[in-house]
């Protein structure tokens, strides 16, 4: 038993290591070949409505005002730019923003999904985060349930104070990606005993050591940044409601 | 930063038929996917590898470094998969470790579980690696748009990579302002900073593709972003029975898998 022990620990050392490694806490993105076949195609089938409806809205949109078209592809370049950064973390590591609850609050959640989507293609292709048969799986919690928990907190909180609003829709949107990213690891990966639920646990214990703490930067970061934002260009804000369907185009 | 960019466009197998690499690339991801044990995906990790490293010609070390990347995710999935809370109904343990108020514990199922995944995803990498590291974007989303894909996404994805490049670089210039100016000397300063960088650099992307529809309307743009295919040129004899061969070598692969490795 001895032997197995210091096995045990060591392993607990490597693990412990790479969780606690700065340059390691990253965005959650399930790396490829990681789920299981089945779970991987049943993600990817639930991921394509959202994105078909997304699609679909934009076409709208677009075909209307063609500069939309333009402004949603370089968006597209905008967010990937941003997850590329490393935001200064709460408990002095780094790790990169999601971008999930700025996107979600700008563009809307039907624009974010198809940004979403774009993004999360070439971050596999580029960076090697994530991977083609998990990016139904990952733009599920990055693209889809991550952005419409920002934007419904944020359509909620906003009347009460613009900035706090912000501030909660991108920090539940981060916990909402980091709880569903759990949650499809654990379904995929149920624990002997207890099953998804104490799987859950497990998966969500892990990887809270960096989640969240990267959703409180995450949302005081998206926080300042509106403030900017609002205090002095607030023309590009109003012309942005097209996409979103807030307000300026009514 | 982008170095697999970099040499997905400078390899031997760059100008190849991004088609076939594709359809290689997903044969093997999918040969490791199904594996049940760890003996499928190591050949496949060796097999890409040595196309590769010996084939397309990158860099080892790079490639190397690469594979190390998702360590930090692969390390802690496979954690979790391998230890389990210590419950009341628990069977047999390999090996068992207390953390304070909870009892971890290795069970065999979770150790086999454990080690297959990690070497499927090892495999499930190494094969995503060989097309990302052999095909350039822009032939991939040409690809795309054969397969027809909805030209809203296509465009799309023209675009974000066409100014992704533009925009790093432009994020990168205003870090390096901040950073000479001590804007990232300490957490507050540096969310500060990082704040302001991300709202300028959104202003700026508005910029950018105002000029671009500018620019773009001048030359005839009404709403629908034409592409030239270009035509794939045929691959040498030599080169398609190389290619050929490997394929061929699959199928034997399989077979050997069936016969001894998968029980």
């Amino acid at each position: 038993m001895g032997r197995k022990k210091t096995a045990v620990l060591f392993l607990l050392t490597v693990f412990l290591t790479f969780a606690l490694w700065p340059s390691y806490a990253m965005a959650m993105h399930i790396m490829e070949g990681f789920l299981p076949p089945a779970w991987a195609a049943g993600w990817w089938v639930v991921v394509l409505p959202f994105l078909l409806y997304g699609l679909w809205q934009l076409r709208r949109v677009t075909r209307q005002n063609p500069r939309i078209k333009i402004l949603l592809g370089l968006a597209g370049a905008f967010a990937f730019v941003l997850s590329a950064l490393k935001i200064p973390s709460v408990t002095g590591s780094c790790s990169h923003p999601t971008g999930v609850g700025l996107a979600a609050v700008l563009f809307g959640p039907a624009a974010t999904s198809v940004i979403g989507f774009i993004v999360l293609f070439f971050q596999a292709l580029l960076l090697a985060h994530g991977g083609l048969t998990t990016l139904g799986a990952n733009a599920f919690s990055m693209a889809v349930a991550g952005p419409v928990v920002s934007y419904f907190v944020y359509r909620l909180t906003r009347r009460a104070s613009p900035a706090v609003a912000v501030f909660l829709a991108a920090m539940l949107g981060d916990l909402a990606t980091y709880l569903v990213t759990s949650l499809q690891l654990a379904l995929a990966y149920p624990a002997a005993h207890g099953g998804v639920l104490a799987s859950l646990v497990k998966f969500a214990g892990i990887f809270a050591v960096t989640q969240i703490s990267l959703a409180i930067s995450e949302g005081l970061l998206t926080a300042l940044v509106f403030n900017f934002l609002r205090e002095h260009n607030r023309n590009e804000l109003m012309e942005l409601s097209v996409i979103s369907g807030e307000g300026g185009s009514k | 930063m982008l170095n697999i960019d970099y040499y997905a466009a400078h390899n031997r197998w760059s100008h190849f038929s991004a088609g076939f690499k594709v359809a290689l690339s997903i044969t093997y991801l999918l040969l490791s996917l199904f594996a049940h044990n760890f003996t499928i995906p190591l050949l496949v990790l060796v097999t890409t590898t040595f196309l590769l490293v010996a084939g397309a010609r990158i860099p080892w070390r790079f490639y190397l470094r690469l594979l190390f990347l998702p360590v930090f995710f692969l390390g802690s999935g496979c954690a979790a998969v391998l230890f389990d809370l210590a419950g009341n109904g628990s069977g047999r343990a390999l090996a068992q470790f207390s953390l304070g108020p909870v009892t971890l514990v290795v069970t065999p199922n979770g150790w086999e579980t454990a080690t297959t995944l990690f070497f499927r995803s090892l495999g499930a990498v190494a094969s995503l690696y060989l097309l990302i590291l052999t095909t350039p974007v822009s032939d991939l989303i040409a690809l795309l748009r054969r397969l027809r894909v909805p030209s809203l996404l296509s465009e799309l994805m023209v675009l974000t990579y066409r100014y992704l490049f533009t925009l790093l670089e432009t994020a990168g210039q205003i870090y390096r302002a901040q950073d000479a100016r001590l804007g990232y000397s300490s957490p507050q300063k540096g969310m500060r900073s990082l704040s302001l960088l991300t709202a300028r650099l959104f202003v700026h992307t508005l910029d950018r593709g105002n000029k671009l529809y500018t620019a773009m309307e001048a030359r005839g743009y009404e709403g629908e972003i034409r592409f030239l295919d270009h035509r794939e040129e045929r691959l040498p004899r030599l080169q398609e029975a190389f290619y050929i061969g490997i394929l061929a070598l699959l199928p034997v692969l399989l077979t050997v898998g069936r016969l001894y490795l998968w029980p």
